[in-house]
C-alpha cells in the first residue's frame, strides 16, 4: 500500500533521463540574448532620435547638455530595469507597466496606470508623424524640388499604418535588421567626420560635463533624452519565449540599454565638437532636422548621405509601426480584461491582428494630425519634438511608478530567488532618480515648449497625465465596486479569461540531461533533491520510533483507515503499534527504508527479485491479534487481498510512501522515490506498488507508472486499491 | 484515396470538426476562415479536448492529469496520450503550445486517411509544388458547421441541461466553445444574428463541464497571448 497523500506532487520530473520532448520541441523555436537585443533596439531608430530628436533639442532647449543627458539617462535606465525585469519573471502580461503597478501598487492604481500609458505611447506614436511628413518633404524638395505639404506625407503613411495593423503585417525581421545595421553604421561614420573635423581642431568635451545636468533646462534636456530610449521596456515581453527566462531578457535589457546609451550620447557629442559648442543651438535652430547631413555632406560622398536620409525616413516609418502596435496591443488587452469596452478585444479573423485597437488608435492619429493641420503647427517643432517628449513625460512618470511598484511587489509577495539589490536596493534608487528627472522636467517644462512659463500649455499639457491617471483611479474604484469579476483579472492581459497567469515557467533545457546533475548516491550520507530535500537511507541502526510514528501519521485518515478501524480512538492507538510493527521489519535488513533529513517522510522498499518480498514479520498473524484485536479480521483480509493481487515477476515493491501530514505537498514524497526509481531503472528492474486512491493514481502515471489488472476490492464495500506497475524501461510504451 | 466511395459518414472527432469548421469548402481547395496561430492552437486544444471526452485526460489546476493510460483506438490521439503519459507534467499552455506546434499536419492527414480530404497538388505563387486538400465530399463536409447551426439556433431550454450526459452533445458544445475560443464564431454567424446566437454560446459555456470549458478559456487566452507576443 503506498500511501495517499503523502506529498507526492506534479513537478517535472524526467522519468526518462533526459530532457523532456516538449521541452526541447519548444526550446526550438526559443530567442537567444542577440535575438532579444535587437528586438529591443529596433524599437529604438538611432537615426531619428540623433538627427531629429538630439538637433530639435539644441534648437528648442537652447542648451548644449543633450550628450550628457543620453549617458545619465541609460544609466537610470539600468537601474530601472533590474528591478522591472526582475519583476517580470513573476507575472504575466509582463510587457506592459500597468500590470506591475496592478500587482505592486493594487488594481486601482493599475487601471490609472494604463490611461496614462495609452495617452503616453499615442503621443510617441502621433508624433512621429510630424517627423515622418516633415522630413520627408524636406527631401523631396531637396532631391526632386517637390514641394509637398508635409500632412500629405504623414496621411499616406497613416494609411498605410493603418492598413498594415489591421492586416498584421509586421515588418520582416530581416528586413529590420539590415535598416538597423545600416542606421548604426552610416551613423558611426557621420560620427567619425565629425569627430575627426573638430571646429577650431580642438576636440572640446564640453557637452559631456556633467555640470550641464544641473544647469537651467536640464530637465528638458532629460526627457528627451527618456523619450529616445522609449521601447526598451519592450524585452519584457519576450520573457516567456526565452530559452532562460531568468537571465536572457535582463542580459538583452541591459546590452540593449548601454549600446543605445553609448551610440546616442556618442553621436550627439560628435556634433557638439563638429560645430563647437558654442555654435550648435545656432547650427540647430537654423538647419533643423537638415543638420547631420549638412554636416557630412562636405566630406562624404552624395550617396552615403542620401543614404542617411532615406534611412531616417524608414527609421521613423518602422518606430511608427512599432508604437502603432504597442498601442494596438495595449487596448487589445484592455478589452480582454474588459476593463475598456470588451470589444478592444476583439481580433481579425483572418490575420490574427488586435482589429479594434489597431482601428482606434489610427482614429485617434488622424485625429490629432488633422488638429495640426487646422492650426497651422510645424511638424517638426511642435508635432514631432512636442508631442513625441509629451509620450516621453508620460513614460518617464510611468517607470517612477513602476520602480515603487516592484519594491510593492516583492515586499508583499517572498521570492527567495531574487536578491535585495533587484528586490529594494535597485528600483529604491531608480524610483528616485526617476522623480528627480521627473521634477526638473516639469519644474524646467516651458524651456522644452519654449514658451514663456505662464503659457496655459505649461500646465496644461503635464497635467494632462494627471488627468487621464485620476480618470483611471476613479474607474478602478468603479469596477471594485460594481464590477468585481472585472476587478479581479486587472492586469492579466489576455489571461483574464483564465483568471491567472497560465504558464508557470517551464524548464528548458537545451545542455546536459538533468540526470547527470543528481549527485552521486552512496548508499549514506545521503543526497540531496534538487529541490532541497535531502533523503538518506536509514541503517539497520536506526531507531524504530520515529519511523513508525511517520507511518503511522501519514495513514492515520483515510477510506482505508476508516474501513480497517472506525472508531478513531482505537485507530490511533492500533496504528502506533502496527506501524511501530511495520517499521521494525524494514529496518531489520528485509526492507529498505528511505528517510528524508527532518525525518518528516519515509518510503519503504521491498525487493522481490527472487520470490515475494519479505514485508510481513514471521509472528505476523500471532501479533496482528496481540495488537488489533476486534480488528484483526479487516487487518487480515487486506493483507490477503494485497499478496493476491501481488505479480509474481521479479521487481521491487514500493511497500510506503509516508508524509507527516503538516509537510504534505511539499514535494518531499517525489524527492523519497525518485532517486531510487531512476536507480532501478537503470538496473531494468520493473516496479510495483498499490496506489490507494485515484488522485494519487494520476500522480504514479507521471512517475512511469501504470495501472494494472482489475482495482483490488476490500471485503464489506470497503474501499478500492489500485495495483500499479512501471516497467523496465518505460519507453516501452503503453 | 480518390478510388474510395464516401462511405456512411464515420464517426468525425472534435479536432477533425475543428478542422472541418475552420475552412471554406466551396473552392476547389480548401481555404483557411480563420488566422494560422488561431487554427494551430483550437486544433491543439480540440485534440486534448477529445482526451478528455474520452475520460484519458482529467484538467486539474491549469495541469493536465493522466486518468487511465490505455490507449484510444484513434492512433492520433493515443499518440498524444502516450507523450503525455511519459512526459513530466506541464501545464496546459504548454501542451496546447507543443500540440499546436504540427496540430494541422496531423488533423489534416488524420482527415486524408479516413478519406475525408483527398490531396490537392498545386503550385505556390512564387513556383515550387505545394499539397493542399479538398474535401471529398463538400456536404459530408459541412456537417459539423450545421450541427454547430442547429445546436446554436436551438431554442434554450431543448438540451442544453443534458449536456453531461450526451457525449455527442458534449463534443458540439465543445466545438461551439473552441470556435468561440479561437474568434471562429464570427464566420458561423452569418445565418442568424450574432446576437442571438452568443447568448447561445454563453449559454453552452455555462453548461459544459468544468473541465472542457477550462480547456476552452487556456485556448482563448493561448491565442490572445500570441497576439500580445509578436512573433506567431
Amino acid at each position: 500500500m503506498s500511501d495517499n497523500t503523502s506529498g507526492l506532487r506534479t513537478r517535472p520530473m524526467h522519468a526518462a533521463g533526459g530532457p523532456s520532448r516538449v521541452s526541447r520541441a519548444l526550446a526550438r523555436n526559443r530567442l537567444g540574448v542577440s535575438s532579444v537585443v535587437f528586438f529591443i533596439v529596433s524599437a529604438a531608430a538611432p537615426l531619428t532620435v540623433i538627427g531629429s530628436g538630439a538637433v530639435l533639442a539644441f534648437a528648442t532647449t537652447k542648451t548644449i547638455g543633450i550628450p550628457v543627458a543620453y549617458a545619465a539617462i541609460a544609466v537610470v535606465l539600468g537601474l530601472f530595469s533590474v528591478g522591472y525585469v526582475a519583476m517580470s519573471r513573476h507575472i504575466t502580461n509582463a510587457g506592459a507597466f500597468y500590470t506591475y503597478v496592478a500587482q505592486g501598487l493594487g488594481r486601482v492604481a493599475g487601471v490609472g496606470a494604463s490611461f496614462v500609458a495609452l495617452v503616453a505611447y499615442n503621443g510617441m506614436q502621433v508624433g512621429l508623424y510630424g517627423g515622418f511628413g516633415g522630413i520627408l518633404a524636406m527631401h523631396l524638395n531637396a532631391w526632386f524640388g517637390w514641394s509637398v505639404d508635409w500632412w500629405v506625407l504623414a496621411l499616406g503613411a497613416w494609411l498605410v499604418i493603418a492598413v498594415l495593423g489591421v492586416l498584421r503585417i509586421d515588418f520582416n525581421s530581416k528586413v529590420l535588421a539590415v535598416l538597423l545595421t545600416a542606421e548604426c553604421l552610416v551613423m558611426l561614420v557621420f560620427d567619425a567626420v565629425e569627430l575627426t573635423h573638430p571646429a577650431g581642431g580642438l576636440v572640446s568635451f564640453t557637452a559631456l560635463d556633467p555640470s550641464n545636468l544641473v544647469a537651467t533646462g536640464a530637465g528638458a534636456l532629460l526627457v528627451t533624452a527618456v523619450t529616445g530610449f522609449v521601447g526598451f521596456e519592450g524585452g519584457a515581453v519576450y520573457a516567456e519565449e526565452t530559452r532562460d527566462p531568468k537571465r536572457t531578457v535582463a542580459r538583452a535589457t541591459y546590452i540593449a540599454v548601454a549600446f543605445v546609451g553609448i551610440l546616442y550620447a556618442l553621436s550627439s557629442w560628435a556634433l557638439t565638437v563638429f560645430t563647437g559648442p558654442d555654435q550648435i543651438v545656432g547650427a540647430a535652430t537654423t538647419q533643423s532636422t537638415d543638420l547631420i547631413f549638412t554636416i557630412n555632406a562636405g566630406f562624404l560622398g552624395a550617396w552615403i548621405v542620401d543614404t542617411g536620409r532615406i534611412l531616417i525616413v524608414t527609421s521613423l516609418f518602422a518606430a511608427l509601426v512599432s508604437f502603432h502596435n504597442t498601442v494596438a496591443r495595449y487596448f487589445f488587452a484592455l478589452g480582454r480584461e474588459r476593463v475598456l469596452p470588451g470589444g478592444l478585444g476583439s481580433t481579425n479573423r483572418r490575420t490574427g491582428s488586435p482589429q479594434a485597437g489597431s482601428l482606434t488608435q489610427s482614429a485617434i492619429a488622424l485625429a490629432v494630425i488633422v488638429l495640426f493641420v487646422v492650426y497651422k503647427l510645424d511638424p517638426l517643432k511642435d508635432l514631432m519634438f512636442i508631442v513625441t517628449t509629451y509620450g516621453g513625460l508620460g513614460v518617464l512618470i510611468l517607470m517612477a511608478i513602476t520602480s515603487v511598484s516592484v519594491i510593492g511587489y516583492f515586499l508583499r509577495r517572498p521570492a527567495p530567488d531574487e536578491n535585495a539589490w533587484r528586490r529594494v536596493v535597485s528600483p529604491a534608487i531608480a524610483a528616485v532618480l526617476l522623480l528627480v528627472v521627473l521634477y526638473l522636467t516639469l519644474a524646467k517644462y516651458s524651456t522644452l515648449l519654449d514658451l514663456p512659463s505662464g503659457h496655459p500649455a505649461v500646465w496644461i499639457l503635464p497635467a494632462s497625465f494627471g488627468v487621464a491617471g485620476l480618470a483611471g483611479i476613479l474607474w478602478g474604484a468603479h469596477l471594485r465596486h460594481h464590477r468585481p469579476e472585472i476587478y479581479a483579472s486587472i492586469g492579466l492581459g489576455a489571461n483574464s479569461v483564465i483568471g491567472r497567469a497560465s504558464r508557470e515557467p517551464l524548464a528548458i533545457t537545451a545542455g546536459p540531461a538533468p540526470a547527470d546533475r543528481l549527485p552521486a548516491f552512496t548508499g549514506s550520507p545521503g543526497f540531496a533533491d534538487d529541490e532541497g530535500h535531502e533523503v538518506f537511507l536509514a541503517g539497520r541502526d536506526h531507531p524504530v520510533d520515529p519511523i513508525g510514528t511517520v507511518l503511522s501519521e501519514a495513514f492515520l485518515t483515510g477510506d482505508i483507515a476508516d474501513w480497517l478501524v472506525p472508531d478513531p480512538d482505537d485507530r490511533r492507538r492500533i496504528y502506533q503499534q502496527y506501524w511501530r510493527m511495520a517499521a521494525e521489519q524494514a529496518l531489520s535488513g528485509a526492507g529498505e527504508v528511505f528517510v528524508s533529513g527532518d525525518t518528516s517522510g519515509v518510503a519503504v522498499w521491498y525487493a522481490a527479485a527472487a520470490g515475494p518480498p519479505r514485508a510481513e514479520p514471521p509472528d505476523f498473524t500471532r501479533r496482528l491479534h496481540a495488537i488489533c484485536g476486534p480488528y484483526t479480521e479487516r487487518f487480515l483480509a487486506l493483507h490477503a487481498a494485497m499478496d493476491a493481487a501481488h505479480p509474481v515477476r521479479p521487481h521491487h515493491y514500493l511497500a510506503f510512501v509516508a508524509v507527516t501530514p503538516e509537510q504534505q505537498g511539499r514535494g518531499i514524497g517525489t524527492a523519497l522515490i525518485r532517486h531510487r526509481l531512476q536507480e532501478l531503472e537503470n538496473m531494468a528492474m520493473p516496479v510495483y506498488l498499490e496506489a490507494t486512491n485515484r488522485r494519487n493514481l494520476a500522480l504514479y502515471v507521471h512517475l512511469g507508472f501504470q495501472p494494472m489488472g482489475t482495482p483490488i476490492t476490500l471485503p464489506d464495500d470497503g474501499p478500492r486499491l489500485y495495483p500499479m506497475w512501471r516497467p523496465a524501461s518505460i519507453h516501452r510504451g503503453l | 484515396m480518390t478510388g474510395r466511395a464516401p462511405g456512411p459518414p464515420a464517426h468525425l472527432r472534435l479536432a477533425d470538426e475543428f478542422f472541418l469548421v475552420a475552412h471554406n469548402h466551396d473552392a476547389d481547395a480548401i481555404v483557411p476562415r480563420l488566422h494560422g496561430t488561431g487554427i494551430d492552437l483550437g486544433l491543439a486544444g480540440a485534440l486534448l479536448a477529445e482526451l478528455v471526452l474520452d475520460r484519458r485526460l482529467q484538467v486539474t489546476e491549469g495541469l493536465l492529469v493522466v486518468l487511465d493510460p490505455t490507449p484510444t483506438t484513434d492512433p492520433l490521439a493515443a499518440s498524444l496520450l502516450r507523450d503525455i503519459v511519459t512526459e513530466p507534467p506541464h501545464s496546459i499552455r504548454i501542451w496546447l503550445d507543443y500540440v499546436s506546434q504540427d496540430a494541422r499536419d496531423k488533423v489534416g492527414s488524420r482527415l486524408h486517411v479516413a478519406g475525408h480530404l483527398a490531396q490537392v497538388r498545386t503550385r505556390k505563387w512564387w513556383g515550387g509544388p505545394a499539397v493542399r486538400y479538398r474535401a471529398v465530399n463538400a456536404e459530408m463536409a459541412l456537417v459539423p458547421e450545421v450541427r454547430l447551426h442547429d445546436l446554436l439556433a436551438r431554442p434554450h431550454a431543448l438540451g442544453i441541461d443534458r449536456i453531461s450526459q450526451e457525449h455527442k452533445l458534449m463534443q458540439d458544445a465543445t466545438l461551439a466553445a473552441l470556435a468561440h475560443a479561437t474568434g471562429l464564431l464570427s464566420a458561423l454567424l452569418w445565418f442568424h444574428g450574432p446576437h442571438r446566437a452568443r447568448s447561445q454560446v454563453d449559454e453552452l459555456r455555462r453548461a459544459l463541464p468544468a473541465q472542457l470549458l477550462d480547456l476552452a478559456n487556456q485556448t482563448e487566452a493561448a491565442v490572445g497571448d500570441a497576439v500580445l507576443g509578436r512573433r506567431r
